[in-house]
């Protein structure tokens, strides 16, 4: 990359001249970001309730926290962090669905609405 | 109500404020670290590696974990966990001032209704509070092991 283009992009990741043809781009590094917190999520609650396997849940989980570290850092390079930073909080949603479908765990009224607010913020974030 | 559990509904806003900081002060320093990476001339990964702000966020993790554990053993999760989601518009102030970062009045909004649902869904996180949140069907899921799974969700 010239060094004009990385100082533009630099600007970009500052904030300055920040526009939304940039959305589609965040679309897979948010999509593999809130899915592999989901994923660590769950192994982790694996790792609690099957006491047995605990080692291989939590190494699985330690691996993937490192792997979704470098997807965060891939998202801090399209998105200012004042944008990312409230869009990561959409993995409670998926962690919800996830622990309500493939934990089978009951989610409470309380929490579903929960889940509304963080969709209707999301989808306000999302479309700025 | 026994008093052992009405002392658990205080608020240890000591660790919670130093949990809040901590947080913000990592995705700053994350922030940092790739801003720094995209000026240097190598690979990005190798650039990120190379910078001293990557490793101080990493460094302050297990400090993190330490505050939010400490926090865990002198409250309920479904107190501590609401507070912790401010942590979502402080890092958005912390990113204007320090990267002086433009966020629309749309994004704002769009980040207290986020702030507010984390907080509702982390309230209903415990059983003592309500008890619909996680499933009775499950006995060998103890409330422990609930408590160590949201301890991870909250360490991004």
């Amino acid at each position: 990359m010239k060094r004009d283009a990385v100082i533009a992009h630099v600007h970009t990741l500052m904030g300055a001249g920040f526009c939304k043809p940039m959305l589609t781009q965040t679309v897979l590094p948010l999509t593999l970001c809130l899915g592999v917190e989901t994923a660590q999520q769950i192994t982790f609650s694996l790792a609690g309730s099957r006491p047995h396997q605990r080692v291989c849940w939590t190494a699985l989980g330690i691996g993937l926290h490192l792997i979704l570290l470098g997807l965060w850092c891939w998202l801090l390079t399209l998105l200012p962090l004042g944008v990312a930073a409230p869009l990561t909080g959409a993995s409670y949603l998926t962690i919800a669905l996830a622990s309500h479908f493939l934990l089978k765990e009951r989610v409470s009224r309380r929490g579903w609405i929960g889940v509304v607010g963080i969709v209707i913020g999301f989808a306000l974030i999302a479309g700025r | 109500m026994n008093p052992q559990r009405s002392d658990r509904r205080r608020i240890p806003l000591d660790l919670l404020m130093m949990l809040v900081a901590l947080d913000v002060a990592m995705r700053l320093l994350e922030k940092a670290a790739v801003v720094g990476s995209l000026q240097t001339h190598t690979t990005f990964a190798l650039g990120l590696l190379r910078q001293p702000w990557w490793w101080i966020g990493i460094a302050l993790g297990p400090f993190q974990l330490w505050v939010w554990t400490g926090i865990l053993a002198r409250t309920e999760l479904s107190i501590a966990y609401p507070l912790s989601s401010i942590a979502y518009p402080l890092t958005m102030v912390a990113a204007w001032l320090v990267f002086h970062e433009h966020l629309s009045g749309q994004v704002w909004v769009g980040a207290a209704f986020m702030t507010v649902g984390v907080a509702i869904v982390g309230s209903a996180a415990r059983p003592s509070v309500r008890p619909l949140a996680w499933s009775d069907d499950r006995p060998e899921i103890s409330s422990t092991n609930r408590e160590a799974t949201q301890s991870s969700a909250g360490m991004r």
